[in-house]
């Protein structure tokens, strides 16, 4: 799958989650909207995340060493610096 | 919160988005005080959907961009890295150094940046020649001023590095995107054409803004509601923003970044004075 379809397809998927449960929350009342929120939080914060991870499938199509190194430690960084802070 | 408010963030993050698609910045220093003027929201609450924000600004921005050839993954990843780097030491300058002598050096640094903006609005980039073979970190796209493929070249990569490192270090300082110093220096000094620049800013922030957006969310510093209308309002900017700045001129987004560099640094120059 390429990039843009992926991407395309998580940042829908997020936002449609977030609309619902803000459509539902102005509706029927906070207790029924939270879970689809979370949801949709959670979807957004794995857009990034994925982005990242076709980006290095593209840097491994194109044999491109050196982009794969770079991908490799933006990943690692990011890993261990979030999972240091939320183990805090 | 009620329906007034969600109109009134989701037209906040649209804003947010239409920055974040013409010059590739989060819009977080705009947004987060917003947020706290209008509606009382706390700092930390603020700037928890402010990172949602960014995260939206980049993922629909990058929807938009990445099919055009204008994100340079290669060139991104490698400041990513340098920005990290800067960030993680953040901790450190913010020890020996005092926020108030940040804010100055930073309004400085924006005022000069924008005014040799605004001296080079006409400063061409980009390789007339769809032929020729770009460098290491040099790119080739559809330029939709000439309405043709266009070749470019990186140069100066330490010098890419080394603003971001520092933008990095910074952001956190004073609660800004580090994409403000990149876009400019990128485009000014390193041979990045502006829609590149801003479009791999963009696909950038949404990394960095993930970094931190988990903690704030898993301690319940995310109001959902807000970030929900925000989020929504940024789809919408972003898409519109992407559309308008395809259609206008380059010089116009160089003259627009320029004005916000300047809008920036004034307002670093206030918090300066207030601080001191």
């Amino acid at each position: 799958m390429s990039f843009d379809t992926v991407n395309r397809a998580a940042v829908i998927t997020s936002t449609a989650l977030l609309a619902a449960g803000l459509g539902l929350w102005l509706g029927r009342g906070p207790v029924e909207s939270q879970g689809l929120l979370d949801a949709g939080l959670i979807a957004l914060m794995m857009t990034p995340v994925l982005r990242l991870v076709t980006t290095l499938a593209a840097d491994v199509r194109r044999r491109d060493a050196v982009a794969v190194a770079t991908t490799l430690a933006v990943a690692t960084i990011l890993g261990v610096g979030l999972a240091l802070a939320l183990g805090r | 919160m009620d329906a007034a408010h969600v109109i009134v963030v989701i037209v906040l993050g649209f804003a947010a988005g239409t920055i974040g698609a013409l010059l590739g910045l989060g819009g977080g220093i705009f947004l987060v005080p917003a947020l706290t003027w209008i509606f009382g929201l706390p700092v930390r609450q603020a700037a928890g959907v402010g990172l949602m924000t960014v995260i939206a600004t980049s993922g629909a921005v990058s929807s938009e961009t990445v099919r055009h050839g204008f994100v340079n993954t290669r060139l991104g990843m490698l400041l990513l890295v340098g920005s990290s780097i800067g960030g993680l030491s953040g901790g450190i300058t913010a020890q020996y150094v005092s926020e108030g002598a940040v804010a100055l050096v930073f309004a400085i640094t924006t005022a000069a940046i924008a005014a040799v903006g605004l001296l080079h609005l006409d400063h061409v980039n980009v390789v007339d020649d769809a032929s020729a073979v770009p460098n290491a970190y040099g790119g080739r796209f559809f330029d939709p001023d000439r309405g043709r493929d266009v070749v470019y070249h990186v140069v100066r990569l330490p010098l890419a590095l080394a603003v971001s490192v520092v933008a990095g270090n910074v952001s956190g300082l004073l609660g800004l995107g580090g994409g403000l110093l990149q876009v400019p220096a990128l485009n000014l000094w390193c041979g990045v054409p502006i829609r590149v620049a801003t479009a791999t800013s963009a696909f950038l922030i949404g990394l960095t803004a993930v970094a931190s957006a988990p903690i704030y969310f898993a301690h319940g510093n995310v109001d959902a509601h807000f970030a929900a209308a925000a989020v929504i309002g940024v789809l919408g900017g972003a898409r519109w923003g992407a559309r308008f700045g395809a259609a206008r001129p380059k010089r116009d987004l160089k003259l627009l970044l320029a004005v916000v560099l300047s809008f920036v640094s004034l307002l670093m120059f206030v918090r300066w004075w207030r601080v001191s």
